[in-house]
């Protein structure tokens, strides 16, 4: 795991060099903690190349203004929380198709479950968390 | 590279999910980036499953890292480049996760004929699944073919009709077992399509029914 952990923060770098003209220190440990765990444990946990989608046309993102971040945070929380107040059986498949870095059929495998359970519950957690952040 | 509003047929939330989780097999990658280029609607709903992830991540994991982890990191910011770099965007035909693989755009295809003008070439990715590009004549039929695996076809250029519904440039339709489908390709124009398969292609007659090439729409 603490391989893992020095890969993305690693890989990250660059995200976080194009910032460090504006930034201070705490600033940019603060940034670092932010972007590592979204996208970049998923990076790189990957088994496989991953092609990215091309960016969008208005280009790299400006720093997001002060209220631009804290709707983020509160919005994360909020996603945050409904996950914990899903179903049990709905969330730990949310978990492991994430953590578990496991397909639909291989969770299947592993729990016994019908392939079809596992999607239906799926899409009903995900009606959820969808629900929850409206 | 913006069609939005023109797109009908999008990408499953399973599709999405996985692509997020990082669960797919490369060619299945490249199909949903390929898309996502083309689809704002895919995009956002691949933002959400990001978000998921994220959350999840952060809830389930903690970890020590060595104590020069945070000096070593900042050494390499201070050597990065600290130009914002270009935004990647594909002024051609083919969205940018493709031209990576084709090495350019249409022109770059180095296609290899499956006989009465149907072309096609294979692309490199891992063996779990296979990527190929489609060309498809204006007017000529994809021999009729069942499914073993999943299939996923995406179209970059012109038009492709088949017994479900009618596919046209970033449109994205999802076949499985169940399925046996004829598509063909519309009159007005040469159809080019990527076409993603993990398990290969079951053909119903032994000698494909390229005879159809000609069918009317």
């Amino acid at each position: 795991m603490r391989n893992i952990l020095e890969q993305i923060i690693h890989t990250k770098h660059e995200e976080l060099a194009v910032r460090k003209a504006q930034c201070s220190l705490n600033e940019l440990i603060e940034i670092a903690n932010k972007v590592t765990p979204k996208g970049g444990f998923i990076d790189a946990l990957r088994k496989q190349r991953r092609p990215e989608p091309e960016d969008l046309p208005w280009g790299p993102e400006a720093e997001p203004d002060q209220a631009e971040a804290i709707g983020l945070k509160q919005e994360t929380e909020q996603l945050a929380f409904a996950i914990k107040e899903l179903p049990e059986k709905q969330r730990i498949l949310i978990e492991q198709a994430y953590f578990g870095d496991l397909s639909h059929s291989e969770i299947a495998e592993i729990t016994g479950l019908p392939l079809g359970t596992i999607k239906s519950r799926i899409r009903l957690a995900l009606e959820r968390l969808r629900h929850a952040m409206k | 590279m913006n069609m939005t509003d023109t797109i009908k047929h999008h990408l499953t939330p399973e599709i999405l999910m996985a692509y997020s989780a990082g669960t797919l097999p490369e060619a299945f990658s490249l199909i949903v980036a390929t898309h996502v280029s083309m689809c704002d609607v895919c995009r956002a709903e691949l933002d959400s499953y990001d978000a998921v992830g994220g959350v999840v991540m952060e809830d389930a994991v903690t970890a020590d890292v060595s104590s020069d982890a945070l000096s070593s990191t900042m050494k390499l910011i201070a050597a990065s480049d600290t130009a914002p770099k270009a935004p990647r965007r594909s002024t051609g035909t083919l969205p940018s996760p493709l031209q990576d693989y084709v090495g350019g755009d249409l022109s770059a295809i180095k296609w290899k004929p499956l006989g009465m003008g149907v072309k096609q070439v294979i692309l490199s990715t891992s063996k779990a699944a296979t990527a190929r590009l489609l060309y498809i004549p204006a007017g000529a039929a994809v021999p009729d073919h069942g499914h073993q695996g999943t299939e996923m076809t995406l179209v970059l250029q012109g038009t492709f009709v088949d017994e479900e519904d009618r596919f046209a440039r970033g449109d994205v339709e999802v076949a499985n077992e169940d399925m046996e489908h004829t598509p063909i390709a519309d009159m007005g124009e040469d159809c080019i399509c990527l076409a993603v398969t993990d398990a290969p292609l079951k053909f119903n007659a032994l000698i494909p029914r390229i005879a159809q090439r000609f069918l009317r729409i």
